[in-house]
């Protein structure tokens, strides 16, 4: 009898369970992460359905969690449970998507938001740190780049100038257009717009051309920032789609979900 | 014997490559879009995996060239599928998988949008109808503009052009002031938003060193254009060389 084109049949005992491993990979020089898989308590996981030999159904999380580090370097790839086959070439840079994913910050203590970006997974680039193995990993495209916090404009009395300097951690000089400032109490003077000048990777400056409030204003700003040129810029690193220097050993955790299909070599 | 498994791959899958078609879609009773044409030097590659019982894998992309135009006067966008599809429920916009809009490395910045692909809608081609089941349509979660701008020497307003082909609301709109200008410019703020264009104005103009800017346009779909959730030749942004559109779909062919 037909199953009219639905995946019939799975039976129990068709998934296996494998280990899911994670790297970061570039130019060279990268300092691997470390994750904590404690005794019984998997926080890594993942498993896969081989269909007839060759097509492959993955699912695969990976978590920052407990005694880690989140390593350095220009991206982070994921091992997959078979060296996939490239549509477009072998060692290739095969950008097409193989399934979609999540990368997410949960039990994040309030008012910080549990961040929750999806991402995009292809096959790895050929990185020269992989030694010719892409193939056995895929990395992950994030449509933007995040980072929030507070600051406080101080006035005159407190040392504040028309120029002040704030820092940031979103790890790269984003455009100024990618930064939203909100300010809380209201001064009694007038000292706003603020201008926003001087972005580099770790800090950037608020400019009020009217003089400094008249008491201290704090304030809170966002940046949502389309990933910078080049590469890695998109590519999901220790730095993006945020600093994953976020998680910590308690909370928040750091969480990469991934659903994938394809084709075994 | 059928272990559940996906019948007729083998000991390697039988992918067959098709050359996927982009065309512009317009609503009944729409005067007919100017097609946009991928280009002879451009990529548009497709491929598939059909098994016996109906079900088809299918990825593809389409890269863009400057040989590439993107049409007008479109509704939606869709991209061609290698077989028609069966339906699930008579109707359409359920998800197939993942779709995928990228401007490239070298994009400054480079734009990268989730989009999600969905059999398209019944709408019009050239006049014909009830193709539908042949191509896939992909909704954008929003609509992306950047750039700057710079008032002249004494003037409070000026116009910057968007080019989402969409009017974003006003809360859409970041206007980001990026120096410190000769005369302090008092309040900020845009108004006359458009499909094309939106004005920012300055409270007090400045003559020696006037404000310039950054602006974004993150623009939720309002429904200001027609289908505007729907990628076409504007949305989610302006398409160009270098642009990548791509598609990774699981669906079951039509018997």
């Amino acid at each position: 009898m037909s199953d009219q084109g639905v995946i019939g049949g799975l039976v129990p005992g068709t998934w296996h369970t494998y280990r899911p491993r994670m790297f970061t990979a570039g130019n060279g020089g990268e300092v691997q992460p470390v994750l904590d898989d404690v005794g019984d308590v998997k926080y890594q996981f993942g498993r896969y359905n081989l269909i007839d030999k060759s097509l492959v159904v993955c699912e695969f999380q990976t978590q920052f969690i407990g005694a880690f580090s989140i390593g350095s370097g220009s991206a982070y790839v994921f091992e997959l449970p078979f060296p996939a086959k490239r549509w477009s070439g072998y060692g290739s840079e095969a950008r097409i998507p193989i399934g979609s994913g999540m990368c997410y910050l949960s039990f994040y203590n309030a008012p910080n938001p549990a961040l929750n970006i999806p991402v995009i997974p292809t096959l790895a680039d050929p990185f020269p740190s992989l030694g010719g193995g892409e193939n056995r990993f895929f990395q992950a495209y994030a449509p933007y780049i995040y980072d929030s916090g507070t600051f406080t404009f101080k006035n005159a009395g407190s040392g504040g100038t028309t120029t002040q300097t704030f820092t940031h951690d979103a790890k790269f000089a984003f455009a100024s257009r990618d930064i939203e400032i909100v300010c809380g109490i209201t001064s009694g003077n007038t000292w706003w717009p603020l201008a926003v000048n001087n972005i580099t990777s770790t800090t950037f400056d608020l400019v009020s051309p009217q003089g400094t409030p008249n008491v201290n204003v704090t304030g809170s700003y966002k940046i949502r920032a389309e990933p910078p040129t080049g590469q890695f810029g998109a590519l999901v690193s220790p730095i993006v789609p945020f600093d994953w220097a976020r998680a910590m050993t308690l909370s928040p955790f750091g969480n990469f979900f991934f659903h994938l299909i394809y084709e075994a070599a | 014997m059928n272990r559940g498994n996906l019948l007729g791959l083998g000991a390697e899958l039988a992918w067959r490559n098709y050359d996927p078609k982009l065309a512009g879609f317009v609503a009944p009773a729409h005067t007919a879009p100017t097609q946009p044409a991928v280009g002879g030097t451009a990529t548009a590659q497709g491929r598939f995996v059909k098994t016996a019982s109906g079900l088809v894998v299918c990825q593809g992309r389409i890269v863009f060239d400057s040989n590439s135009t993107f049409g007008s006067g479109d509704d939606v966008w869709g991209v061609s599928l290698p077989f028609p599809a069966n339906r699930s429920s008579g109707g359409a916009d359920e998800p197939l998988g993942v779709g995928w809009a990228w401007q490239g490395t070298g994009a400054a910045p480079q734009l990268s949008m989730q989009l999600v692909p969905t059999l398209m809608d019944a709408l019009q081609f050239g006049g014909q109808q009830s193709n539908e089941d042949y191509y896939l349509q992909l909704f954008n979660p929003y609509l992306l503009s950047t750039g700057t701008g710079a008032f002249t020497s004494g003037s409070t307003t000026v116009t910057v052009t968007h080019g989402l082909g969409h009017t974003p609301a006003a809360y859409d709109i970041l206007v980001v002031p990026t120096n410190s200008p000769s005369t302090a410019p008092g309040e900020i703020y845009v108004d006359t938003i458009g499909s094309s264009s939106f004005a920012v104005h300055v409270r007090s103009s400045a003559t020696t060193t006037p404000v310039t800017f950054a602006w974004k346009v993150r623009a939720e779909p309002n429904s200001s254009a027609s289908f505007d959730l729907l990628v076409n030749s504007l949305r989610p942004w302006a398409w160009a060389s270098g642009h990548q559109l791509s598609w990774h779909v699981t669906y079951e062919a039509r018997r």
